[in-house]
């Protein structure tokens, strides 16, 4: 996970997408304990406050859980509350390629044409790298 | 205090190494002198205590100079470098930076005089009884008018040194008072009379020095604290 | 009301001013930051950043109105302020014939309270030789001790001047390593300057952007992003913008693209825009921090 200092969203909801897909993919399983706030900090270089506060969200979202001075995990539902609000943020990237393209005229049978070819190029990257 | 004390110390030290040298070189003249003049073994006490005399004379004048620029490199020199931007934001208050320095400055002056006392009260007339008393007796009506210039030398380098950046210029200001004093006063007698020439000039001319050093001294000090900029 | 309750503030400015003849390049400067918070004040060279800080610690006279850090009046008593501050400066002027440990013994020596444990640690993380000589040290290594002095005293309040301008990318993650870690002790407040983004981004919970000796923005740097949105809209022919939603920080007409970014967007904004303007295709985008600034620094060099 690494934070893009230059991106138009703030660096809080970075880390709580950015774990969200990592407990969606499976990176820490139910149960497992996550870094602290202070380790996750100084790896990711950024604000320890920022990091408390993702994971306060996560913790409202139901993903993960603390255990007073034991440490943070991953909540029992976690995997799938992360999965749902993965969804929704892959929702809302959706909404802003649509907005683009109908602002660029484009017809519904071509913007599902660009999603395809897309999808299978995205694809196709992503089984050449593993 | 102990490491200010020790950082003034390491930044005066080439000052304070050539006031050794101001300090020794003239006894090792007359050493010197002895030794071709009469031999080491062969020169008699008296001859020693009047060469020793000179010598301790030489010493405390030439050690003047070195007064004169410890004051003026003591508070300027670390403008120059810089290096009081560093000291300006740690804890240490400005009294505390002073004392510091006072103190060191207070030390070699210490040592300075200390050395011409001992061989000039105890050395010289023990090692020639009579007839270097009568030599001594004349030299020591000169040392108030010594000391009175080595404190107006200090005192008004000191102040230069508390509000400017160069250290040479500071320095440049003690000696300038101290040739200053005469002129002003002589002008005095020139326009009104008075003082009048030889005793009461001379007078005038100590008490004038010594409160035109300590007053320098005292101005500097306020102005270094009362200001802002390191 | 005062609140009692309420610790004071760990800085709290109110009407700093210093010219230098006739420049004035710290104008009137309010500013509150709470205790516990990392505030970033960004700004172009020549803002007034350094100069603000300098007046904090004490370093600079102060023309006018008052600086009280940790509920200490800084032009009364500039030592209790230095003795519970730590401070690193932009440009760095340490005793260059001290070794490294003599600087660290040096500095010591007038803090009541050393954290040796946490000196040590970074002495070895920094990896910083005890016996070089100060006039030895890249840079890099001079940013690094100046920071190893500054924090091992555990002070409240950590003040940074352009800590890592000219720092290489690797020394430039070191220094950060050392900053965050000093950040995560929740009592301390930090305070940084710089003029890269990427810093304030990273470490600043609260932004302050100060352009021309004033404070442009004020705002935690979420908040900015999310409540800053720049609008494009599309005019029709020959028709200028009639109305302007309040909040608007700069604006520009070309051909018939008018460009609007608002300081606090919300939905609502919309109908009116639409209604009373003749424009169609209004679209709203997001900024990044960068676009933020700049807008709103355009936006007032436009109304100067």
């Amino acid at each position: 996970m690494r934070i893009d200092p230059k991106s138009h969203v703030p660096v809080f909801r970075q880390i709580v997408e950015g774990l969200q897909s990592a407990i969606a993919a499976g990176i820490y399983r139910s149960g497992e304990v996550l870094p602290s706030v202070r380790v996750l900090a100084i790896d990711l270089q950024v604000n320890p406050n920022t990091v408390q506060r993702a994971y306060e969200e996560l913790e409202r979202q139901e993903v993960i859980e603390a255990r007073r001075g034991v440490g943070k995990f991953v909540a029992r539902n976690g995997p799938r509350s992360a999965l749902g609000q993965a969804e929704v943020a892959v929702r809302e990237a959706f909404e802003r390629g649509v907005d683009l393209a109908c602002d660029a005229d484009l017809s519904k049978t071509r913007i599902r044409e660009l999603f395809n070819d897309v999808l299978s190029q995205q694809t196709e990257a992503s089984r050449a790298q593993r | 205090m102990k490491a200010l004390l020790w950082k003034d110390y390491r930044i005066n030290r080439q000052v304070l190494i050539v006031g050794f040298c101001l300090l020794v070189a003239p006894y090792l003249a007359a050493v010197s002198w002895i030794w071709y003049d009469r031999g080491l073994t062969g020169a008699g006490a008296h001859h020693w205590a009047a060469v020793l005399a000179f010598a301790a004379q030489a010493s405390v004048i030439c050690s003047q100079m070195t007064l004169v620029l410890l004051a003026g490199y003591v508070i300027a020199g670390e403008r120059r470098d810089r290096s009081a931007e560093f000291l300006a934001y740690l804890p240490p208050s400005r009294s505390a930076v002073l004392t510091s320095k006072a103190l060191l400055s207070a030390a070699v002056a210490l040592v300075v005089w200390g050395v011409f006392l001992i061989v000039a009260e105890i050395v010289v007339p023990a090692l020639s009884g009579e007839a270097a008393a009568g030599q001594s007796a004349s030299f020591a009506q000169t040392r108030p008018m010594l000391l009175a210039v080595g404190v107006t030398l200090f005192g008004m380098a000191w102040l230069g040194s508390s509000m400017l950046e160069s250290p040479t210029y500071s320095a440049a200001i003690g000696v300038v008072a101290v040739m200053l004093v005469p002129i002003a006063l002589s002008l005095c007698h020139t326009l009104t009379g008075q003082p009048a020439h030889g005793d009461d000039f001379m007078d005038w001319l100590r008490g004038l020095y010594f409160a035109l050093g300590a007053g320098g001294f005292v101005a500097g000090w306020m102005y270094y604290i009362r200001r802002v900029e390191p | 009301m005062i609140d009692v309750s309420r610790p004071e503030p760990a800085v709290w400015l109110r009407g700093l001013t210093k010219k230098y003849g006739p420049a004035t390049v710290v104008d009137g400067l309010d500013l509150e930051i709470p205790r516990g918070s990392t505030f970033g004040l960004i700004g172009p060279n020549g803002a007034g950043k350094s100069t603000t800080l300098k007046m904090m610690m004490g370093m600079l006279s102060i023309d006018a109105g008052s600086a009280t850090v940790l509920g200490v009046d800084v032009s009364a008593d500039p030592t209790a302020v230095k003795r519970r501050v730590g401070y690193v400066p932009e440009i760095h002027s340490i005793y260059r014939w001290m070794r490294v440990g003599e600087v660290i013994g040096f500095v010591r020596s007038f803090y009541p309270k050393w954290n040796a444990g946490l000196c040590a640690d970074l002495l070895d993380l920094f990896e910083l030789d005890p016996k070089k000589k100060v006039k030895q040290l890249s840079k890099g290594m001079l940013a690094k001790l100046a920071l190893l002095v500054a924090v091992s005293p555990e002070p409240e309040l950590l003040v940074l001047d352009e800590p890592m301008s000219g720092l290489d990318p690797i020394v430039r993650e070191e220094f950060l390593d050392g900053v965050l870690r000093s950040m995560c002790d929740s009592e301390r407040t930090v305070l940084f300057s710089s003029h890269t983004i990427d810093d304030i981004q990273r470490l600043a919970d609260t932004v302050g952007l100060l352009y021309q000796g004033r404070l442009l923005v004020h705002s935690p740097v979420d908040d900015l992003l999310t409540r800053t949105k720049r609008i494009r809209a599309v005019l029709h022919d020959g028709v200028l913008p009639r109305w302007l939603p309040e909040t608007t920080i700069w604006q520009r007409v070309q051909r018939r693209e008018w460009l609007l970014t608002v300081g606090d967007f919300s939905e609502d904004l919309l109908p009116r825009l639409r209604g009373e303007n003749s424009v169609h295709d209004v679209e709203v985008q997001d900024l990044s921090l960068e676009d933020v600034f700049k807008d709103y620094v355009k936006g007032r060099k436009g109304a100067a």
